[in-house]
């Protein structure tokens, strides 16, 4: 993988903060990270996934390659949700960078869900495969040894999570709302009761309890979708989101697409109400679900004028055999498929005027 | 380089602890969900003895045995193997009374090769020249050498205490000549150690590497 | 399978100490061993699942005696063991794996009758993650009641050989690790409360 760099670092950095407001967001096949650079400020790493070859997380290493002290102004690191496709080697970043703050989504501050995370602490059926309740215990350990102390910061409905001292940017979460925050616990519950039979990689739930986020630049605003998703209950997801009076004013010319484009992360009024009818929109692959499906860049086209995918399918990493056990393999089971692809970098550059600029590594696309 | 094929591979374990025999009847298992009903069904299951010194089961894929200082599971269906770590781990992590201080993680494969390749062997780990000398001036009639077996024991280079055995020797029958090498992995459990989790971070590298040292072994022949 | 009070023998505390035995009845099952020869042993240990069958102890050893010496029980365990072992190892399914994947149900389609799984190569470890779909009738009966989302299990092709029948195939198991106690999740339940002080 080619991380952008080697052009653009000194128009993105200078002394290891960032120049202008640059957003990275990195995409595998399973999983996604974004790195969100504010001048002046410093940066701000939404969920994490580990370059599978260096085993560490791309964000830190991307850091690390644009400046030496970009890592010491990491101001805070933010858990969209708990499953392991979006916190991969969070823990990692939280240890790394002692000083930075830590945000999570309100909806996991239960017993509930802390009494899972040490349930399952230590059970991991293969190196590498583990659940992302597993990631947020070690992120939890990682801040209760950290001296002082960081107090974990939460994530709800329309919540400033940062604001600059200029007052030019802003980080709000559009969500969990209120129902969603009470519903997880009855869900924490019952998947602590399926341990009890024998023990389970805990399963993704639904995306209710995810953290989508609204950046606010002078020039732009920036939706960024997380794994939010949208159900029948008006007052959970991205429904509860558009019915909240309280969430800020605006339209996103920038989307992050949520839950890999699916149909079931689509809300009509987020795209008629809450974004530009000239956006232009991220997305990540998601293999195992094979998402986003070419009937879901259909109807993206409806919505966006240009769409970005950080890696394609076509670029899966390539598994390594004998020949005789491929053989066997696609006699008994020819849906057998590589999950994750090279990285791609989806790298957009805003400079001080408002204009903008969008680049890609080998590996991401422009889809349209 | 010899030709060989693999024909058999087994798996066992071995755990050394205090136990009460008598508590290991397939029921037990059933209770705890350790092995399902339909496999220790009385179709399926054939109970040897159940009694304070000792215990015995078994089904289609599973031997369990259980003395008062042991326990040994073991399986010729290397697909089982899996359920072996989880089975033993499992009981270990129910019994934590037991004070489980040593297990022996056992891979036995055999392999057929044709007779050339087979006696290739043994001459590369026991030379038959060298065992001509140990007759010198013996009557020359007095017969062939064959290797009957070999031990060896390895130290280990990871973070456990312990050490590997592994012992080489003919099997099957004259016309179908087979070698078997049985690899014991064994290791003492440490006092801040639970075994169980022994068993289960130890399994992987375990069959890796019993099967890794096995091909290496042959390889060099 | 035998009954409830049969089970209850076995961890009967007052059953009469291994060193003493006599001929006892029915209800101390559990402790006795068959009589007779080797060959009449053998038949009566693999018939043991009746539950009706009492034997006695008193001719289990050559010497007839009364009191069993430990160390017969451990010679005729062992005489008996290598010949069930010989017995059934000719018969018992042998497995030659080729390649061994450790995955997890990430999710069941019970419409389609399938589900989709992560998998992680267990024989080459440097392999990325793949996904697969599977026929939930790759399920065995056995595994029916702990198939579910999360489920673990290990997917292994290879060759299945039976009376020295050679098939290839891959079969799927799913693993029964202990599941939770009340205890351990009462445990992780206290343990999570000492994360309070992390919230303001």
């Amino acid at each position: 993988m080619t991380y952008l760099t080697e052009d653009l670092a000194p128009h993105i950095c200078h002394d290891g903060k960032p120049d202008r407001v640059c957003i990275s967001i990195f995409g595998p096949g399973i999983g996604e990270s974004i790195l969100v650079g504010l001048p002046d400020e410093g940066w701000i790493i939404i969920d994490s996934l580990k370059n599978p070859d260096t085993k560490r997380p791309v964000t830190l290493e991307y850091l690390e390659l644009l400046h030496k002290k970009a890592k010491d102004n990491l101001i805070s690191t933010l858990a969209t949700h708990w499953h392991d496709d979006h916190i991969r080697g969070m823990s990692d970043i939280i240890r790394e960078c002692e000083s930075t703050d830590f945000f999570m989504s309100a909806a996991l501050n239960n017993d509930e869900f802390k009494t899972l995370a040490y349930l399952t602490s230590e059970f991991t059926p293969s190196k590498g495969m583990t659940s992302g309740v597993k990631e947020m215990f070690d992120i939890l350990a990682a801040l209760k040894k950290r001296i002082p102390k960081t107090k974990i910061k939460l994530a709800s409905n329309s919540k400033c999570l940062f604001r600059s001292s200029c007052g030019l940017f802003e980080l709000t979460s559009l969500s969990p709302s209120d129902a969603s925050i009470l519903t997880a616990n009855s869900e924490f519950s019952s998947l602590i009761a399926a341990q009890k039979q024998t023990r389970k990689i805990v399963p993704s739930s639904k995306n209710l309890d995810s953290v989508a986020l609204w950046l606010k630049t002078k020039h732009h605003n920036i939706l960024l979708g997380a794994d939010l998703e949208n159900v029948a209950s008006p007052n959970t997801g991205w429904k509860a989101v558009i019915s909240d009076n309280t969430k800020p004013l605006g339209k996103a010319s920038f989307v992050k697409i949520p839950h890999h484009g699916s149909q079931n992360a689509h809300n009509d009024d987020v795209w008629k109400h809450m974004v530009s009818s000239k956006s232009h929109s991220f997305v990540t692959e998601y293999s195992s679900s094979k998402l986003p499906r070419e009937r879901d860049i259909e109807r993206l086209k409806k919505h966006t004028s240009s769409l970005y995918q950080t890696s394609l399918s076509s670029q899966k990493k390539k598994v390594k055999r004998d020949k005789n056990v491929e053989k066997t393999i696609k006699q008994l089971n020819k849906t057998v498929k590589s999950a994750e692809s090279k990285i791609g970098q989806i790298l957009v550059i805003f400079d001080n005027e408002g204009d903008w600029s969008i680049n890609l590594n080998e590996h991401a696309k422009q889809i349209f | 380089m010899i030709n060989y094929q693999k024909v058999r591979d087994e798996v066992a374990c071995v755990a050394i602890a205090s136990f009460s025999p008598e508590i290991f009847h397939p029921s037990w298992f059933t209770k705890h969900n350790l092995i399902s009903d339909a496999e220790l069904g009385d179709d399926e299951c054939k109970i040897d003895v159940i009694h304070q010194e000792m215990s015995r089961f078994g089904n289609s894929w599973l031997r369990f045995e259980a003395l008062r200082d042991r326990i040994q599971i073991s399986t010729t269906d290397f697909t089982r193997s899996d359920n072996l770590k989880d089975l033993l781990s499992s009981i270990l992590s129910l019994l934590t009374e037991s004070g489980c201080k040593q297990i022996g993680f056992n891979r036995i494969l055999s392999y057929n090769l044709n007779a050339k390749d087979y006696h290739a062997v043994g001459n590369a780990f026991a030379p038959k020249k060298m065992w001509d000398n140990a007759f010198e001036g013996v009557d020359d009639d007095f017969g062939t050498v064959g290797l009957k077996s070999l031990e060896y024991r390895l130290n280990r280079s990871d973070s456990y205490k312990g050490h590997y055995l592994v012992k080489l020797f003919p099997s099957g029958p004259e016309e179908k000549p087979e070698i078997t090498v049985r690899v014991n992995d064994h290791v003492e459990v440490r006092s801040d150690e639970d075994p169980a989790l022994v068993i289960q971070e130890h399994w992987r590298d375990f069959e890796n590497m019993s099967e890794s040292l096995v091909n290496n072994i042959l390889r060099s022949v | 399978m035998l009954n409830d009070t049969f089970y209850d023998s076995i961890n009967d505390k007052d059953a009469v100490p291994f060193d003493s035995l006599d001929a006892v009845d029915s209800s101390y099952f559990s402790k006795k061993l068959p009589t007779g020869d080797l060959e009449n042993i053998n038949h009566h240990v693999l018939d043991s699942t009746d539950n009706r069958t009492h034997v006695k102890y008193d001719s289990w050893t050559a010497s007839s005696t009364k009191k069993i010496n430990p160390h017969d029980l451990d010679v005729a365990a062992e005489l008996i063991a290598h010949r069930l072992q010989s017995n059934e190892r000719k018969n018992a399914p042998q497995w030659l794996v080729q390649n061994k994947w450790v995955g997890y149900v990430s999710h069941i389609d019970n419409e389609k009758g399938e589900f989709t799984a992560r998998l992680q190569d267990v024989t080459q470890p440097d392999n990325p993650q793949e996904v697969a779909v599977f026929p939930t009738e790759d399920v065995s009966e056995a595994d029916y009641d702990i198939f579910s989302e999360g489920a673990t299990f290990t997917w292994s092709v290879g060759y299945s050989i039976q009376n020295k029948s050679k098939v290839r195939g891959g079969v799927i198991r799913f693993s029964r690790f202990k599941g939770a106690s009340e205890k351990s999740i009462a445990d992780a339940k206290k343990l999570a409360e000492e994360l309070d002080d992390l919230f303001d």
